[in-house]
C-alpha cells in the first residue's frame, strides 16, 4: 500500500520537523547573572565626632597611630625618585582612615572580630615621567580582623600588603602592589605589575603646621585638623613596572592629619603645595578656595628652615598666580597647570612646573596630585615636589 | 486531500461529542501529568541553580574546610601576606523567619554573610561594579544584627526598611532588622534572591554562634600562569583541613541527589500517558467501526486506502492537538499543585530550595504537547490501518474480523512473551543503570498485557459451563460473547489490567518499603527520648547543641544513659558524605547490619577505635564490596586519612547514604567539640511522661526540641508518607484514564451489537435481561482483567523493589505482598467494569428493536 506508507512517512517527518524547529525556538534560557540595586537611605553627615577645636596635645610615638573617635585622618606619603640613569619618577601612596559612626559601637553579646566602624582607603599612584604613564590604585576595606588598620608603638599602617611600617625607630619600610595593572590604571592582565618598595629615613625634626598642630581651614574653630608632616625624608628603594625593576633614590614627604569636617561652608576645595628646595629649606602652603572665587582668609602653610624652625605663612605671606592651565579628559575638570609662588618676606620667587600634565586620580574621589619641578627666578634655586588639587572636578564641600 | 472528507471528518466529529470529547480528554489527561509533573522537576531545578548561581557568583575556585569551618586569620593572610584582591569570604546557615514553625515548614531561610569590601569581583547584586555604596552601608557594617532582603521577600514578610524580623536559628531566636532592600533587575534575578537574606560577616558570625570561623572563601583565580601560581601559593598556606574545591563539583555533586528521584516521577507520568494511549485506540476504533459503511461507499467512489488512512490520522491528529492544548492547560493547574508536593519532598529528604512559583518554561510545555499528539497517533494507527481494510462492497463483516483476531492470536501471544523476554532481560543485564530498568519494566508490562487475549479467551471458555449452571443461557451467551469479540474486548481487558496491576505493583512496594521503614525504626530507635535544635532541615549547617548538654542531662533524674550524636557534611574523595558520629554505651541491635567484618559487638568496637560503618545506599552508590579491606577516606582537618570500613547499616534517612563513626575518633580527626542530638535512656521502672516532663523543667529556656520515641517515630514516617503522596495521586489517575477507556470500548463494543441485541429483544428478550447479559459480560471482563492483574502486579511489585529501587537509592526492601491487596484489585477491576457496563446498557435498553433491527 504506496499510498499508506507515503502518508505515514509524511506523518512522522512533519512530527519530527515539528520537534526540532520547537525546540530551536524554544531553547530553555540559560541562567544569568543576578543583578540588582541596592536600596538603602545614606547615612553622611559628621554630628557627634570628636572635634579638633583648639590644639591638642600630642604624644609621641602612640599619636603617630589612629585617633578613631575624628572622622577623617590620613598617613599621606608622596616624593620624587630617580634611577642613576636620571629617569624620573612621583609616588604616593596615602592610607585614609574613616570613622563610619562616632560613638562606641553597639555591641551583640558575643561581638565578631570582623565588626568595625573605621573603613580604611588607599591610594598608591606613580607617575613614569619618562615613560609617560600614570598609575593610580585604589582599595577599600574595614578597619577590622587584622585586614586594615592602623597603630602608633609600634608605628604601623596598612591596607591589605600595602603599607607604612616602622621596621627600626626612624626607618619606615613603604610597600605596595598592584597586579593586573593595565595602561593608565585600568585593568589589565595580572601579569601586569606596578609595586612600590622604598625605605625612608627622616632627616629633620617633624614639623607641625599651624599652632602646634592645630591647622584651622575655616571661620569655625572646628573646620581644622591635627597637622604635622616629615618635610625632608631621604628614600631609597625599587619601582616596578610590568617586568622592568628600577633602583631608585630621592626625596620624600609625609603628612599626618586628622579631624572631623575640614573645610567650612562655601569652602570648595584646596591648593596644596609641598615644595622642597635646594637650599634645605621646605614650603608647604595650601590655599582654600571657595565657592565665589575668593580664597579663605584661613588658608595658611608653614616654612621650614634648614634647622627645622617652622615659620609660619599666612594667606597674605603667599601670593599664588596661575601660568596654565590642563582640561582633563577623564573628568572634564579644568586644573591649573603652572604656577608663580611668591613669598616675598622669604625673597622666594618660586615658579612650579608638574613633570606630567596629567596626575588624576580618578578613584573614589576625583583629586589631581602631581609630582612636579621648582625653579627659582634667579636661578639660585631649585627644587621638586608635589601639588595636591582638589575641588575642580567635583566639589569637596561637605567631604572633609 | 480532498476538502470533501475534511468535511465530512468534521461533520462526523461534530456529530459525536461525546467521542471526540472522550478522545480529547484522554490525551488531555495524559499530557497534563506529563507536563505537570516534568513542570514541577523543571522548576525545582531551576531553582536550585538560580540559588546556586546568586550564591557562588562568579568564582572559580572556592577554599572549604571540614565541618567545624575555617579559621578567618586564613583570610586575612590571604589579604594582607599574598596580597590577593579577588577572594571573598562567606559565612552562611540556614534560619527560618517568624516566630512559630510553620507546618512542616523547616529552617528555608539563607543567612549569607558577605564582605561589602570584597564582594564587587563575585556578586555584583550588593555592591554593583562601581564603588562600594559605604553611605548606604553603614547600618549594615556597622550595627548587629541587620540584614538585606530581596523586594518580594520583604514584602512577603511584611516588612518595611527599619523593620524588625524574628528568626529563628539553631539553639535560639534572634530578631534582625532590615536596613536595605535589592532591587531585581529582571525575572530570573528575582527568582534567585528568593530564600535569600545578606547580611555582614560580622554579623551573620554573631547570629549563627561560628565566631572566628568562616564557611568559605571563594577566589577568582585567572587562568594563566600567573594564576597557577597564585593557587601554588595559596595551597602553600592551607592548614591541614582546608582544601580548594570548583563550585561546579559541589553543585553538580548536590544536584544530582535528586536526579534518581526527578527520573522516578517522570518515569509515572509517562505511565498516563501510556495508559491514555489505550483509551485513544479504543476512540478511534470505534469511531471507524461506526462508519464501516460509510467507508466502503467512499471506496466504492474512488477514495483510495490511502486516503481513508490519511482521514482517520489526521482525525486524531486534530483532536489530539485540541487535547493536548487543553492539556498543557491543564497540566500548568496541576503543576502549582505538584510543585509544592515535589519542592516539599526535595526539602525533606534532600536540600533546601525555595519555589514559589512554577517555573513555565515553553521548551517542556511543548515537548509535553508534541507527546501528546504523537502518542495519539501512535495508538491511532492501527485502527486507520484497519479502516484500509474495508473493502468497497462492504462485504467484510464483523465476523470475518474476529475471525482474524482469533487467528492472529499465537501471534500476538509469542510477541507478548518475546516482548516480557527482552523486558527480562533488560532488567537482568542492564547493570545498574536506571534508565534501562524503566524501559524494561514497560516492556515487561506491555508484554504481560499482551497475553491478555490468550488467557481471556481460555478463561472465558473454561468459565463457561460453569456460567452457564449459574446464570442459564445467559451466561454462557455472556462468556462467548467475550470471546466472540475478542478484537474490542481483549483491548479493553487489556487496558484495565495493566492500569490494576500498575495499582497493585506500586501499592505493594509502597507497603513493603513502608513495613520495612517501621521494622528499622523499630530496631534503630531503642532510645525513649530524642533531644535536638528545632526546625530540623536537610541541610545540616553544622552548628548545634550546647556541648555540655549531655553530660547535665546524664544527671536528671531517671536516666540512665545518653547518647551523643554529632550529624555533619563531611568531604572526602568520593565527595560531600553525611558524617554521623556516635558516642553511646548502649549495644547496637545485630539486625542493623546489612553485612559486618566481625560479630556485632566485635564490629562495634574495632568503630571506637577508628573505623566506620556505611549505609546500604551509600555502599550501593560508591561500589563498595561488601567484604573485608573496603576503605574510605575522609578530608579531615588533619588532612585525608583513610579510614577501614567495618559493616555496612542498614539506613532509611538518606538516599544518599550515611557514614558513622565513633565520636572519640571524629574528636581526634576534626576540631568541632559541636553535638547535633542526644538520645536519653531511662531506668527501669521510670515512667516516660514523668521523665519528659523533667528534662523539659531542666532544660526550660533552651530552644531544645524533646521528643519521645513514639513522637519522633511518627514524624519519620509522616514524610515516608508524604514522600509517596505523589503516587497515590497518579495511581488514582491511571485508574481512572483505563475506566475512560474501558467505558469508551464497552460503547463501542455494544453498539456493533445492537443488531444482533434487536434480534433478541425481538424474540423475547427482556430489558431487565439484556441488563444483566450486559453487565455479565462487563463483570467478566473485569474479572479477567482482575485475576491477571494479579500475577502481573506481583511481577511489576518485584521488580520495582529489588531492581527499579534498588538502583534508584540503592535501599534493600523486604517484598511483603499480603493477600488483601489482590483482593482489592480484583474488586476494582470488576466493579470498574460493571459501572462502565451501566451507560451502554442504558442506551441500548432504550432502543426499539424494530429501529435496531433496520441496522443493516
Amino acid at each position: 500500500m504506496p499510498g499508506i506508507r507515503r502518508r505515514m512517512i509524511i506523518v512522522v517527518l512533519l512530527a519530527l520537523s515539528l520537534v526540532a524547529g520547537g525546540w530551536w525556538l524554544v531553547r530553555p534560557p540559560k541562567t544569568t547573572t543576578v543583578r540588582a540595586q541596592l536600596l538603602a537611605p545614606s547615612a553622611t553627615g559628621d554630628t557627634g565626632f570628636m572635634r579638633v577645636d583648639q590644639p591638642l596635645p600630642l604624644h609621641f610615638p602612640q599619636d603617630e597611630g589612629p585617633h578613631p573617635a575624628y572622622k577623617t585622618e590620613w598617613w599621606y606619603y608622596t616624593g620624587n625618585l630617580e634611577t642613576a640613569d636620571g629617569r624620573h619618577f612621583g609616588y604616593q601612596l596615602t592610607f585614609f582612615r574613616s570613622a563610619l559612626t562616632p560613638v562606641g559601637l553597639e555591641s551583640s553579646p558575643t561581638p565578631s572580630s570582623w565588626r568595625s566602624n573605621q573603613v580604611y582607603m588607599a591610594h598608591f599612584a606613580i607617575t613614569d615621567v619618562t615613560g609617560k604613564q600614570y598609575y593610580a590604585f585604589q582599595r577599600l576595606s574595614r578597619g577590622a580582623a587584622g585586614l586594615a588598620g592602623a597603630q602608633g608603638a609600634p608605628y604601623r599602617v596598612w591596607l591589605e600588603d600595602w603599607l607604612a611600617k616602622a621596621d627600626n625607630p626612624g626607618q619606615v619600610h613603604l610597600f605596595a602592589r598592584q597586579e593586573d595593572a593595565g595602561r593608565a590604571g585600568e585593568i589589565g592582565p595580572p601579569e601586569d605589575i606596578v609595586e612600590l618598595d622604598l625605605q625612608l629615613h627622616s632627616r629633620k625634626a617633624t614639623a607641625f603646621h599651624g599652632q602646634e598642630g592645630y591647622s584651622r581651614k575655616g571661620a569655625n574653630p572646628g573646620n581644622a585638623s591635627m597637622y604635622y608632616s616629615d618635610t625632608r625624608i631621604d628614600t631609597q628603594g625599587s619601582i616596578q613596572i610590568g617586568t622592568d625593576k628600577f633602583a631608585v633614590t630621592g626625596s620624600s614627604w609625609m603628612d599626618h592629619e586628622f579631624g572631623t569636617s575640614y573645610l567650612g561652608p562655601g569652602s570648595i576645595g584646596w591648593d596644596w603645595f609641598s615644595l622642597q628646595l635646594s637650599d634645605g629649606r621646605e614650603v608647604m602652603f595650601f590655599q582654600i578656595r571657595r565657592k565665589d572665587g575668593s580664597i579663605d582668609p584661613f588658608s595658611s602653610g608653614s616654612l621650614v628652615e634648614a634647622d627645622g624652625t617652622v615659620q609660619p605663612l599666612a594667606v597674605q605671606d603667599v601670593q599664588i598666580a596661575v601660568l596654565d592651565n590642563w582640561t582633563s579628559p577623564h573628568s572634564g575638570g579644568k586644573y591649573p597647570a603652572r604656577w608663580r609662588l611668591s613669598i616675598p618676606a622669604y625673597q622666594l620667587n618660586l615658579e612650579v612646573t608638574p613633570y606630567a600634565p596629567d596626575q588624576e586620580l580618578n578613584l573614589g574621589f576625583t583629586y589631581w596630585e602631581g609630582a612636579s619641578t621648582v625653579t627659582d627666578a634667579s636661578g639660585r634655586l631649585t627644587g621638586q615636589g608635589y601639588v595636591e588639587l582638589t575641588g575642580y572636578a567635583e566639589s569637596f564641600e561637605g567631604r572633609f | 486531500m480532498s476538502w470533501h472528507l475534511v468535511r465530512m471528518s468534521l461533520r462526523h466529529l461534530w456529530r459525536r461529542p461525546l467521542q471526540s470529547a472522550l478522545l480529547v480528554l484522554g490525551v488531555a489527561l495524559g499530557v497534563a501529568v506529563v507536563i505537570a509533573i516534568d513542570l514541577a522537576n523543571v522548576s525545582a531545578r531551576r531553582a536550585f541553580s538560580l540559588s546556586t548561581e546568586s550564591v557562588t557568583g562568579k568564582a572559580t575556585q572556592q577554599i572549604v574546610s571540614g565541618p567545624g569551618g575555617l579559621d578567618d586569620a586564613l583570610y586575612t593572610r590571604l589579604r594582607v601576606d599574598l596580597g590577593l584582591t579577588k577572594a571573598a569570604p562567606i559565612v552562611e546557615g540556614y534560619v527560618a523567619g517568624g516566630r512559630e514553625p510553620a507546618q512542616g515548614a523547616g529552617l528555608s531561610l539563607h543567612l549569607l554573610g558577605v564582605d561589602p569590601f570584597a564582594e564587587a569581583p563575585f556578586r555584583n547584586y550588593l555592591v554593583g561594579n562601581q564603588e562600594v555604596p559605604i553611605g548606604e552601608l553603614v547600618r549594615f557594617l556597622v550595627q548587629p544584627g541587620t540584614v538585606i532582603m530581596s523586594r518580594g521577600m520583604a514584602q512577603q514578610y511584611g516588612l518595611a526598611l527599619g523593620d524588625p524580623l524574628q528568626i529563628r536559628v539553631a539553639g535560639g531566636t534572634k530578631t534582625v532588622i532590615l536596613v536595605a532592600l535589592l532591587d531585581p533587575s529582571d525575572d530570573l534575578s528575582r527568582q534567585a534572591l528568593d530564600g535569600l537574606m545578606l547580611s555582614d560577616v560580622a554579623t551573620a558570625q554573631e547570629i549563627l554562634g561560628k565566631l572566628g570561623k568562616l564557611d568559605r572563601i571563594d577566589l577568582i583565580i585567572p587562568d594563566s600562569a600567573t594564576g597557577q601560581e597564585q593557587l601554588a601559593r595559596i595551597s602553600a598556606i592551607l592548614p591541614g583541613g582546608a582544601r580548594l574545591e570548583t563550585p561546579a563539583t559541589r553543585s553538580s555533586a548536590i544536584s544530582q541527589m535528586t536526579d534518581a528521584f526527578t527520573l522516578n516521577l517522570t518515569a509515572l507520568s509517562l505511565l498516563a500517558l501510556v495508559i491514555g494511549m489505550f483509551l485513544i485506540y479504543n476512540t478511534v476504533t470505534f469511531s471507524v467501526v461506526q462508519r464501516r459503511q460509510i467507508i466502503g461507499t467512499l471506496r466504492c467512489l474512488g477514495v483510495t486506502q490511502g486516503q481513508i488512512f490519511a482521514m482517520i490520522i489526521l482525525e486524531a491528529a486534530g483532536l489530539s492537538a485540541l487535547g493536548s492544548l487543553i492539556g498543557v492547560g491543564l497540566g500548568i493547574f496541576l503543576g502549582q499543585g505538584t510543585v509544592a508536593l515535589v519542592t516539599r519532598t526535595i526539602n525533606d529528604l534532600y536540600f533546601v530550595i525555595n519555589v514559589r512559583q512554577l517555573a513555565i518554561e515553553p521548551f517542556t510545555l511543548l515537548k509535553g504537547a508534541i507527546l501528546g499528539i504523537g502518542a495519539a497517533l501512535l495508538a491511532a494507527v492501527p485502527p486507520a490501518l484497519e479502516a484500509t481494510l474495508v473493502s468497497p462492497v462492504g462485504a467484510l463483516r464483523r465476523s470475518n474480523l474476529e475471525e482474524g483476531t482469533l487467528r492472529r492470536l499465537p501471534w500476538v501471544t509469542l510477541g507478548g512473551v518475546l516482548l516480557s523476554g527482552a523486558g527480562a532481560a533488560l532488567l537482568l543485564f542492564s547493570g545498574r543503570a536506571l534508565l534501562p530498568g524503566f524501559v524494561g519494566i514497560f516492556a515487561v508490562i506491555l508484554g504481560f498485557a499482551a497475553f491478555t487475549p490468550a488467557l481471556t479467551v481460555w478463561l472465558m471458555r473454561l468459565a463457561t459451563p460453569g456460567l452457564g449452571r449459574i446464570a442459564g443461557v445467559l451466561g454462557r451467551m455472556a462468556s462467548r460473547d467475550v470471546i466472540n469479540s475478542l478484537s474490542r474486548t481483549a483491548v479493553a481487558v487489556a487496558a484495565l489490567m495493566v492500569a490494576v496491576s500498575v495499582t497493585i505493583g506500586v501499592s505493594i512496594m509502597v507497603s513493603s518499603f513502608r513495613l520495612t521503614v517501621e521494622h528499622w525504626l523499630d530496631y534503630t530507635l531503642r532510645a525513649d527520648v530524642y533531644i535536638s535544635t528545632p526546625g530540623g532541615t536537610s541541610t545540616p549547617d553544622n552548628s548545634g547543641l550546647d556541648t555540655t548538654l549531655a553530660m547535665q542531662i546524664a544527671e536528671v533524674p531517671g536516666v540512665r544513659t545518653v547518647d551523643t550524636y554529632r550529624s555533619v557534611v563531611a568531604g572526602s574523595t568520593v565527595g560531600p558524605v553525611n558524617l554521623t558520629a556516635i558516642e553511646s554505651k548502649v549495644p547496637r541491635s545485630s539486625q542493623v547490619y546489612a553485612y559486618a567484618v566481625a560479630g556485632s559487638e566485635e564490629s562495634w568496637q574495632k568503630v571506637r577505635e577508628g573505623g566506620v560503618l556505611v549505609s546500604e545506599s551509600f555502599a550501593y552508590r560508591h561500589s563498595i564490596p561488601y567484604r573485608p579491606g573496603a576503605n574510605l577516606t575522609l578530608y579531615t582537618d588533619q588532612g585525608a586519612h583513610t579510614f577501614p570500613i567495618i559493616g555496612v547499616v542498614y539506613d532509611y534517612g538518606s538516599d544518599q547514604g550515611v557514614v558513622l563513626m565513633g565520636l572519640g575518633v571524629y574528636r581526634q580527626y576534626y576540631q568541632d567539640p559541636g553535638v547535633t542530638s542526644l538520645a536519653v535512656y531511662r531506668q527501669e521502672g521510670q515512667d516516660l511522661t514523668a521523665l519528659v516532663q523533667n528534662l523539659r523543667q531542666h532544660l526550660a529556656g533552651q530552644q531544645l526540641q524533646i521528643q519521645p520515641n513514639a513522637v519522633l517515630r511518627q514524624q519519620a514516617l509522616r514524610v515516608f508518607d508524604r514522600t509517596f503522596a505523589i503516587t497515590s495521586a497518579l495511581r488514582l489517575l491511571a485508574i481512572l484514564v483505563a475506566f475512560i477507556g474501558v467505558l469508551s470500548a464497552l460503547l463501542s463494543l455494544q453498539l456493533e451489537r445492537s443488531r444482533e441485541l434487536g434480534v433478541l429483544r425481538a424474540i423475547g428478550l427482556t430489558v431487565g435481561q439484556m441488563w444483566r447479559l450486559i453487565l455479565l459480560e462487563t463483570g467478566l471482563m473485569g474479572l479477567v482483567a482482575g485475576l491477571l492483574a494479579v500475577p502481573t502486579g506481583l511481577t511489576l511489585a518485584t521488580i520495582l523493589v529489588y531492581i527499579i529501587n534498588r538502583r534508584s537509592f540503592g535501599w534493600s526492601i523486604q517484598l511483603q505482598a499480603a493477600p488483601e491487596f489482590f483482593v482489592q484489585a480484583v474488586a476494582i477491576a470488576v466493579i470498574a467494569a460493571v459501572i462502565a457496563g451501566i451507560y451502554p446498557s442504558l442506551r441500548l435498553g432504550k432502543m426499539a428493536p424494530a429501529l435496531a433491527l433496520r441496522q443493516e
